[in-house]
């Protein structure tokens, strides 16, 4: 009996044990991250202030894809390839007017694939290349995850939403224009008869692949994309936000217009766009704000970031766009500042003028102090480690700093960034007024920057009186002008080179240390393996 | 009480017999007859015992009664127990336990006899395992397993090894490692093995085709490798104590062999100026964009060239008219009599050019009336060295009719022979069980062990390439020249202040007659970084088991166990605020991160025979919850220096330069539900059916409708040996059994854990204005990949053929099996152009397949009574291919085939990742073949090298290559015109191992060897640093020797490499690389390797005066652990990577080898 027992107490046991099978503990969701359903049930909760911190929170990201670091396939040490401020810098390499080192052949130095017209067109190169692509792609991603969010009818007349959805379409517009750019010959020389890019308008990776639209319809699409944006923006009262330049605004929107207006020839609409814009930036940098100052020794020099209006928005009344210190990207810093601890400076991968170029500025136009003249700077020690590099002739002061914002330490990357500001606009007025026939026009606008920049005491400047511009058309006078006020800022010499068809050609510099040479056509990059492999549809230039 | 003094004589280890009543004798002789001397007699359960003497007789006295047990032992012979019963002669015949067919093995949920079992496994005795002086014991199954591979990206300590067998059964490494059970729980950190004391292991269990791992289910399909750690026998307690010391070193011959001895660094470095000036294209050092060179219309004379380059050695930079310093970094480590230096070039670059006497004359030699200031490579002699390594281990084991018990300690030192690594360990194990009734038995497995692991205090884990931190870039890629310290006139080492020796921290710290020196690879004091930097994990691993075993009606028993592990890992990561990377600010990062396993089986057996049929079955249920968790402090800019605690660091969410990134927590958790059941069945030990399914539930699929799968399999068995027609052959065929399973097996380590959840990330941008403390100044909010619910369960379709046989009198066992591994829904990363928005997404839609064969053969070559001699054979085969090509990824451009980047198998931390091209994908390819740019020898009218294109049609329309037909194949010199081409399978031929061992009266010498033939190894060092011949010295490369004399020069065009250019045009001058990740077949060599893993020699003791002291064994021995390896090339090893070595970075960390000495004890 005992045993029976023993045996009904066992099966039960047996019976328990095989039976209360675990399969509700199943059910897991992922324990540290925020899933689909919270968000949806916060979209759904009718709670104004919970939708605002959903949309408003991807909204919120959209202008931080002007200051993007993370793209994708590239390392997160490689700066130069890892943030969009790096393939500016790289983009800069690739043109005339900026030297790389003091040596040849420093095959080592960040950047010198670029600097010696290396193969960076070519479709397989993964660094190079791609990096373009996939910054783009990105952004397009992004802004088009907002975008599903947001259809016509959800926005209605919401003006919180009208915002955000106009976020969403300006970096997506920004970014077909990169890509234009970058993957296509120049529009005005050829290229509005070739293909554009594919016109992805929402996210869903299961979505069929699409083909090139052609290069006029794909501008057609960015053109919708800004004036949509424009009248969201004006309806929902976002105007210039002067005092916030790190959001997406009339200022900003109008800027993509004005430079896809002069890259597509649509010179009225450059015009327009640029007017809207400079009725709200009416100042300049002054003397002081232009460039670091030496206020050390030659010994032992101090570069102030906070008093330079390149490195501290505060001192720059022209921005249209920046980000502010800890939020700023710090590569093109690291990059361009020879006085720092990292590419530009301590690891002799110095940023230098062409002497051509510098040889152009008058002494009375005072950018000429953003740069060392024929001599080399001298000895520094670089307090990272101690290093002790002399400094070469012709680098520059535009964007050093040896010291950290609260001024003491040695990070010296720490200060904010400008992706947009308010000269670039002038000249794109003026350049569009030259390429339109209205060459005193354009002169009359030059004046106002070249007026700007005079050195304190001096003549103001102007088109007749400076010197190198002697018997320059208008157009030419722009261009010079351009290269001069954004050398070293957003790659923007090489996409003017291939818009102004002029190739690279270091003949005759003094300071450069490759003589390679690229015509226009090897402006244009090939589209990366990466989408050639994967989309059928795709076709290379 | 009773229990109590068994606790107490357990715990003391001392035991107490009865009184002697019987008195026995015997011989004991081998299978062929022959009498064995020193074979051990004892009494199971005392002390009693004794050895056979050398006719191989023995008597024994004492023996407490007939139900005595005599034991009769012997090692690597299968050790007999008799029953003493009225016998009192006994003549016993003991047999080598290499023909062990009717041993029990250890499969997936119990036992079962070798005989009855028709899969396929191995399983690794114990004598293997602690032969070898390894921190894992992953890394002794390499080449004792057939179709077993290991691979690690380094030579650390303390870390395991990937396990991998029978090839990739998904198209991800990382989703194809073996299942690792210890006793029986799954264990999925991805340490484990790093954890257990070799010493403890009694024996590991391979399982390797369907009818063996389709009981586990949807983890089987990798395989599984069972670990089942010593258990107490019945018998006296016996007490071992095992001791090893030894030294751990760096072989010679495994390092690359690099150009380091000065001379040849300036004579490689004139060849290269003389190059330059006088082939070089405009005045530059090479080509100018040209892709050609002056080599047909000379600058210079060759006597102005040679002039020139013995004058401008150290100031020509590839400019002839402005002067600077050069590669060389003005060290100059000969004094030259006669020399004048002429200062040129500015600052911290100037030099010297040199007149009246040269260091290299121009004749390319150096002068000979040179005379050596002090060596080159110095840094190889500091930091490479040769640490003490020991190991302890004391067990005490033994048991009586009730119970038994296993208890131990260990100890493991195993320093690197590298400054800044090194690992330890402490183990203690008890493994106890208990018959409490007739129906109840219970038990406890416990362990706990505390491991320190320190690695190089790199930031970038095991993969480190050229960080400043890692000593193997400064051995193989700084400049030769460098000295560690700094040299004064004379060549004297010069001193600091306080006395010590000045380290070469920064440039100009040296003399030199031509101008300031440069700096070291990095201006950091190596020697006190190594000494302060931290990066050092301690490991808390515990793992607790108890189960309950109840016996009932008869037939029946029923086991319910629960397990619990947990892996607590403290990570310290440090960098000091004197040199390196934070110096000035000082880093300092905390992370504590556990993982912790739930596992619970309950498993109902039971077994019947019927006459001649034989039946067993078994039921069961198990829940694993696997859950892991971290937290993670970083801060910086600390107030003192090489001190650790947190109150010496100030920032929080700025941690500046600082390198171990922001502050977080995090951690993950999945689970599993299964039921599975087995059933077997045995006629007349001839013929086996063997059937097990199973049915798995896991969280990883988010819905209840795709979270189940089935598995399951069917083995037969056939001993043909045992039919009556083969009566006749028993003379010399002792047993032959077919063997036959299929089955369909899972795996789901590719599903992400959460795949049907979209996951949102939510950031901040911080305000400036709050003190740094971290006040969102806005939200960020991002929506991740869109969800993937159409996943399912991988299957493994598994078919598996054998034949094991044993012949000659037991003297040769073997077995041989074919397999075929086909996953018909493979989990396929497809990529995905990155416009779609994402740049892959997982389906089930690649096919893929394993077959192989595998050969297992074992024989006593010879066995005679003073001499024996075993050896052991393995050899295996296998193809990895893809049979279908998933959908949407053919690319027409060529024809239908795809490409695949890096695949590092990043167990507890792997290689480089990227979206690099490295492999060339298509229907009935290899998997892993290997897509490079084909080198093709040195352009005889340039000395360029020349690449291969495939000519296009757009080529045509070009006007290039018009004589060529489309699609054929010509050389350029332009190197962006290379093309990619297929190399083949990148997995070796063949690969396994010998063991052998021989025993010459009391001494025994064993080997273990693994080998790998054929497969193809792309070494990254050399594609991209050891070959790339114009970057060399200062810049931060070392190039490999065989480039001396080797390089192309109009006078020697029969060379392998193309003619050296003073930092040549980018890396496109050398032919190993023409851009990132854009790698010839220069560096490709053979993955094939020779591997003696260890060789022992050991003397065994059998004086009667050790049974006085109770010494039941005693042998000394010394151990060899890797003391030859031998590559198809110098400085690599194919180990680091199973899938063509592309995702192995520069500056790699080579294995170690040790030699020690050992004492072996048994009380």
């Amino acid at each position: 009996m005992k045993k029976i027992k023993l045996y009904i107490v066992c099966a039960l046991g047996v019976a328990y044990l095989f039976f209360s099978g675990c399969s509700k503990k199943l059910d897991v969701a992922p324990p540290n991250n925020i899933t689909d359903q919270q968000i949806k049930d916060l979209l759904a909760s009718g709670d104004t202030a919970k939708i605002r911190l959903v949309i408003g929170g991807m909204a919120n990201s959209m202008p931080l894809l002007f200051n993007y670091s993370g793209i994708p396939n590239m390392g997160s040490a490689d700066v130069s390839y890892y943030t969009n401020q790096g393939l500016d810098v790289m983009r800069s390499l690739e043109g005339n007017d900026m030297v790389l080192g003091n040596q040849t052949g420093l095959g080592t130095l960040a950047g010198s694939t670029e600097y010696d017209l290396g193969n960076f067109q070519s479709e397989n190169d993964e660094r190079e290349n791609a990096a373009y692509w996939y910054y783009a792609w990105t952004i397009i991603t992004k802004a088009n995850q907002l975008l599903n969010y947001l259809p016509n009818n959800i926005v209605a007349n919401n003006t919180f939403l009208e915002g955000a959805k106009a976020s969403g379409l300006v970096i997506r517009a920004y970014a077909y224009n990169f890509l234009m750019e970058n993957y296509q010959d120049a529009y005005i020389l050829g290229g509005n008869t070739k293909l554009g890019m594919p016109i992805y308008t929402t996210f869903n990776p299961y979505q069929p692949y699409l083909a090139r639209a052609s290069a006029a319809d794909t501008y057609k699409f960015i053109k919708e994309d800004l004036d949509t944006a424009i009248s969201l923006l004006t309806s929902a009262g976002i105007g210039y936000t002067i005092s916030n330049p790190s959001d997406i605004d009339l200022g900003v929107t109008n800027f993509i217009l004005a430079r896809v207006s002069i890259v597509t020839g649509d010179w009225a609409t450059a015009i327009s766009a640029c007017n809207n814009i400079l009725s709200h930036y009416p100042d300049f940098m002054t003397q002081v704000q232009y460039g670091s100052k030496n206020t050390g020794t030659a010994a032992n020099p101090i570069f102030d970031p906070t008093q330079n209006g390149f490195l501290n928005n505060a001192q720059d009344p022209e921005v249209i766009l920046g980000f502010p210190v800890g939020v700023a990207n710090t590569a093109f810093v690291d990059l361009m500042d020879p006085f720092g601890g990292s590419y530009g400076g301590r690891l002799t991968a110095y940023k230098r003028i062409d002497d051509r170029l510098y040889n152009m500025l008058p002494n009375t136009d005072y950018r000429k102090d953003g740069f060392q003249g024929n001599t080399p700077f001298g000895n520094y020690t670089y307090p990272q480690d101690g290093t002790v590099n002399t400094l070469p002739s012709y680098i520059n002061f535009k964007f050093a700093s040896t010291q950290g914002f609260d001024g003491v330490g040695i990070h010296s990357d720490q200060t904010t960034c400008q992706y947009m500001r308010s000269s670039e606009v002038l000249l794109m007025k003026a350049e569009a007024q030259a390429q339109s026939g209205d060459g005193s026009g354009a002169e009359n606008t030059l004046n106002i920057l070249l007026a700007a920049r005079t050195r304190t005491g001096a003549t103001p400047l102007t088109c007749a009186t400076y010197p190198s511009m002697a018997g320059m058309t208008a157009l030419q006078m722009v261009e010079l002008q351009t290269r001069i006020e954004m050398w070293g800022e957003r790659g923007l010499e090489f996409y003017n080179n291939k818009r102004w068809n002029i190739p690279v050609d270091r003949t005759g510099s003094n300071d450069h240390v490759n003589f390679n040479t690229l015509p226009v056509s090897g402006m244009t990059i090939q589209i990366p393996e990466n989408e050639m492999n994967n989309n059928p549809k795709m076709v290379q230039n | 009480m009773k229990k109590q003094l068994f606790t107490f004589l357990f715990l003391t280890g001392i035991f107490f017999n009865a009184n002697a009543q019987i008195s026995i004798s015997g011989t004991v002789t081998d299978a062929n007859g022959n009498p064995m001397n020193g074979v051990t007699v004892s009494v199971e359960g005392t002390s009693i015992g004794t050895s056979t003497l050398q006719n191989g007789s023995f008597a024994l006295s004492g023996v407490p009664s007939a139900k005595s047990i005599l034991s009769f032992s012997y090692i690597s012979y299968i050790t007999q127990e008799v029953t003493v019963g009225n016998r009192r002669v006994f003549n016993i015949r003991l047999r080598t336990s290499q023909v062990a067919i009717d041993t029990v093995v250890v499969i997936g949920y119990g036992t079962a006899r070798k005989a009855d079992f028709t899969g396929s496994a191995t399983t690794v005795n114990s004598n293997i395992i602690s032969n070898e002086s390894n921190s894992t014991v992953t890394r002794a199954l390499e080449g004792v397993v057939p179709g077993l591979q290991i691979s690690s990206i380094d030579g650390q300590p303390g870390l395991d090894a990937g396990i991998r067998l029978r090839g990739v059964s998904s198209t991800s490494q990382n989703s194809s490692n073996a299942l690792i059970v210890i006793d029986g729980v799954p264990s999925q950190y991805p340490n484990a093995l790093s954890t257990i004391n070799p010493d403890d292991i009694q024996s590991i269990t391979v399982l390797k085709d369907a009818v063996s791992t389709a009981i586990y289910g949807s983890r089987g399909a990798n395989g599984v490798v069972l670990v089942t750690t010593k258990r107490g026998r019945k018998g006296p307690a016996k007490i071992s104590l095992s001791t090893r010391v030894g030294y751990n070193y760096l072989p010679k011959d495994l390092q690359p062999n690099l150009i380091q001895d000065a001379k040849d660094v300036y004579e490689y470095t004139w060849q290269s100026i003389y190059n330059s000036v006088r082939y070089g294209v405009n005045g530059t050092s090479s080509t100018n964009g040209t892709y050609s060179t002056n080599v047909q219309n000379p600058n210079m004379s060759a006597s102005d060239a040679a002039l020139f380059a013995s004058q401008h050695l150290f100031d020509y930079n590839g400019s002839m008219t402005k002067f600077s310093r050069n590669w060389l970094g003005n060290w100059m480590l000969y004094s030259v009599p006669g020399a004048t230096y002429t200062p040129d070039g500015t600052g911290t670059t100037a030099s010297s050019s040199m007149s009246g006497s040269y260091l290299v004359n121009t004749d390319g030699k150096l002068n000979p009336s040179a005379k050596l200031l002090y060596p080159s490579n110095s840094y190889a002699d500091y930091f490479f060295n040769v640490p003490f390594r020991q190991e302890h281990n004391l067990s005490a084991s033994g048991g009586s009719d009730k119970m038994d018990y296993f208890v131990s300690l260990g100890m493991l030192g195993d320093p690197s022979y590298i400054t800044g690594s090194n690992f330890k360990r402490y183990n203690v194990r008890a493994n106890v069980n208990a018959q409490l009734t007739k129906w109840l038995k219970i038990g406890e497995n416990s362990s706990f062990d505390y491991r320190n692991t320190q690695s190089q205090a790199t930031r970038f884990g095991r993969n480190p390439g050229a960080a400043s931190q890692n000593v193997f870039t400064w051995v193989d890629f700084q400049n030769p020249l460098v000295p560690l310290f700094a040299r004064d006139q004379n060549g004297q080492i010069i001193k600091n202040a306080d006395g010590t020796d000045k380290v070469v921290d920064n440039a100009g710290l040296s003399y030199s007659p031509l101008g300031p020196t440069s700096g070291p690879i990095s201006n950091t004091n190596l020697k006190e970084l190594l000494n302060q930097d931290i990066n050092r994990t301690k490991s808390y691993d515990m793992n607790i088991s108890g189960y309950g075993t109840i016996t009932f009606l008869k037939d029946f028993s029923f086991t319910s166990n629960l397990t619990f592990m947990r892996f607590t890992d403290q990570t310290t990561r440090y960098g000091n605020m004197l040199t390196g990377s934070v110096k000035g600010v000082g880093a300092l990062s905390l992370q504590t991160s556990n993982t912790n396993i739930i596992n619970t089986q309950q498993l109902l057996n039971w077994k019947r025979d019927f006459g001649k049929h034989s039946v067993s079955a078994l039921l069961g249920h198990e829940y694993d919850q696997y859950n892991t968790d971290y937290l993670l402090y970083t801060s910086a800019y600390s107030l003192i220096n090489d001190f650790t605690g947190s109150g010496n660091f100030t920032s929080r969410y700025n941690t500046g330069s600082a390198p171990f990134g922001s502050p977080g927590a995090g951690g993950d958790l999945t689970a599993m539900d299964s039921y599975f059941g087995r059933v077997k069945y045995n006629y007349a030990d001839k013929y086996f059916l063997e059937g097990s399914v199973r049915r798995d539930g896991s969280s990883k699929f988010r819905y209840n409708n795709d979270r189940w799968g089935t598995f399951w399999s069917v083995g037969l068995g056939w001993s043909i040996s045992s039919e009556d027609f083969m009566k006749n052959t028993s003379n010399w065929l002792n047993d032959l059994k077919l063997r036959a399973s299929y089955g369909v097996i899972g795996n789901e380590s590719g599903i992400p854990y959460y795949s049907g959840y979209q996951i949102w990330s939510y950031s901040a941008n911080y305000q400036t204005s709050s003190s740094g403390v971290g006040i969102p100044a806005s939200f960020n909010l991002s929506q991740g990949a869109l969800p993937n619910t159409t996943l399912t369960w991988e299957n493994t379709h598994t078919f598996d053929a054998g034949i094991d046989f044993v012949l000659w009198n037991n003297r040769v066992n073997g077995s041989i099996d074919y397999y075929n591994k086909n996953t018909v829904n493979s989990v396929f990363a497809q990529p995905l152009a990155l416009s779609l928005g994402q740049s892959s997404i997982i389906r089930n839609d690649a096919n893929l397949v394993n077959r192989g064969v595998e050969i297992d053969l074992k024989g006593d070559i010879i066995q005679n009574r003073n001499f024996r001699w075993n050896i052991g054979i393995n050899a295996a085969h296998y193809r990895t291919i893809l049979m279908k090509v998933p959908t949407g990824v053919e690319n027409p451009q060529l024809n239908g085939k795809f490409t695949g980047s890096t695949d590092p198998w990043s167990i507890t931390g792997g290689g480089s990742t990227g979206a690099n091209v490295v492999y060339l994908r298509g229907e009935g390819m290899d998997y892993y073949n290997l897509y490079l740019y084909k080198y093709n020898g040195v352009d005889q009218a340039t000395g360029l090298p020349l690449f291969q294109h495939t000519v296009t049609q757009a080529d045509h329309d070009n006007n290039l290559f018009s004589s060529a037909a489309v699609g054929s194949y010509v050389n350029s010199t332009n190197y962006s015109l290379a093309d990619r081409y297929s190399f083949g399978s990148a997995l070796p031929k063949w690969g396994g191992g010998v063991t052998t061992s021989f025993y010459y009266k009391n001494f025994d010498l064993s080997a273990v060897i693994a080998y790998q033939i054929g497969g193809k190894f792309l070494s990254v060092a050399y594609a991209n640093g050891f070959y790339r011949s114009g970057q060399f010295a200062d810049d931060g490369n070392g190039l490999s020797k065989e480039l001396l004399g080797n390089t192309w020069t109009p006078e020697n065009t029969s060379a392998k490499f193309p003619m050296v250019f003073y930092r040549g045009s980018g890396n496109y001058t050398s032919g190993a690389t023409i851009g990132s990740w854009a790698y010839t077949n220069m560096a490709l060599f053979s993955a094939s390797y020779f591997n003696l893993k260890n060789i022992t020699l050991g003397y065994k003791f059998t004086n009667s005066a050790l049974h006085k002291l109770s010494i039941e064994n005693l042998r000394i021995y010394v151990t060899a652990e890797q003391p030859i390896f031998i590559a198809s090339h110098s400085g690599i090893d194919p180990r680091m990577s199973l899938v063509g070595g592309m995702e192995v970075g520069a500056g790699y960390y080579l294995p170690m080898s040790s030699v020690s000495a050992g004492l072996d004890v048994t009380f």
